[in-house]
């Protein structure tokens, strides 16, 4: 709450924050005094994963090193994703926040939102509904074949 | 109307003969007082009337799901929401490693995770090695099937569960068998 400035004497505000508070009023005052000192307090934690070997260094015949790549691929993936969707909705405030010129001002976050995209769609792009480790490990191989052969796909795999 | 059934039909009859009271008409369905049964002592009747057979179930199941499911579950959740409360999200402290429960946020939570389920890293390594038990068996059954491909080709084996004579001269007879027919060809005089 901003305190400070000309207390603020418009009546329509006023009007609409005390509609808001005869469902607010009674809830805040039941979590501040009631709720929250009986509450105790204590730790929880968000799992950290060991590296395990990936797919390129397994053996082939070796099942219980490939579900492991493939258990860390998937999470590897999801970790992706959520980075993603934090850099797009850091784009989304901001243009939101800054129409109508949010094509100027915005411009970096779309830039790094834009590049992080193109990364993501290189390596788990494309790969289906049952992608795999090994997939993603024989798309890199074909990109890098491609490569080979037609020069540098983008700027972000120099 | 009403319909008789079997039972009531005698009843009935008795009604329909005896009925000297004013019929006692609700809602255009026709309420008739019955006459005193002949069981009884005194003057009690039975009201035929439509089944309210729906609404006192109905009841009875709103009180049970009401006493049994509503009321303890919503004074669990709300003890365990006022009085213990979530959990506050912290590092990991350098020398701790947490048990598996104390990766969840909300206290009932952490309880099914920790009395109900078992460890997330049990179940995990549980299934790597069942896939790799599996997989030695694939192995074992690839290799009996390409032992016996090969005895279907070569036919110097009979079967391998038991012990064939030596071979080995078998084939050397069977080789120069080979040759001879290469060189001198099939072509005989019966």
């Amino acid at each position: 709450m901003v305190q400070g400035g000309p207390p603020d004497d418009n009546l329509f505000r006023a009007f609409a924050s005390a509609i808001y508070n005869t469902i607010d009023a009674p809830v805040t005052w039941f979590r501040e005094k009631i709720v929250e000192p009986n509450q105790k307090k204590y730790p929880w934690y968000h799992q950290k994963f060991r590296r395990v070997p990936t797919i390129d260094q397994c053996y082939s015949d070796d099942v219980v090193c490939d579900f492991e790549a493939n258990a860390q691929f998937k999470r590897d993936r999801a970790v992706d994703s959520e980075i993603l969707n934090i850099l797009r909705m850091r784009y989304e405030d901001c243009m939101m926040y800054e129409r109508p010129d949010h094509l100027t001002v915005c411009k970096p976050f779309w830039e790094k939102y834009k590049d992080a995209e193109e990364a993501w769609f290189i390596k788990y792009g494309d790969l289906g509904a049952y992608a795999d480790a090994r997939k993603a490990y024989m798309k890199q191989k074909h990109r890098m074949i491609w490569e080979r052969r037609n020069g540098p796909l983008s700027d972000q795999t120099k | 109307m009403v319909s008789w059934s079997a039972l009531g039909r005698s009843f009935g009859t008795n009604l329909f003969k005896n009925n000297i009271k004013a019929p006692f008409v609700v809602q255009n369905v026709n309420f008739s007082v019955g006459k005193k049964l002949a069981s009884d002592h005194g003057h009690r009747t039975m009201a035929l009337q439509p089944s309210r057979w729906q609404w006192h179930k109905f009841k009875d199941m709103f009180h049970y799901y009401l006493m049994m499911g509503l009321i303890p579950v919503g004074a669990i959740i709300f003890y365990t929401n006022v009085f213990i409360g979530p959990a506050q999200l912290t590092p990991i402290p350098d020398d701790y490693h947490p048990k598996h429960w104390e990766y969840h946020r909300h206290p009932i939570t952490r309880f099914i995770a920790r009395y109900i389920h078992n460890s997330p890293q049990q179940e995990y390594e549980k299934f790597l090695h069942f896939i790799d038990e599996e997989a030695q068996r694939q192995k074992l059954r690839a290799l009996e099937k390409e032992v016996t491909r090969k005895m279907a080709e070569r036919n110097d084996y009979q079967a391998y569960y038991y012990r064939p004579m030596v071979n080995k001269y078998l084939r050397i007879n069977k080789k120069a068998g080979d040759d001879i027919m290469e060189r001198v060809g099939d072509d005989y005089k019966d």
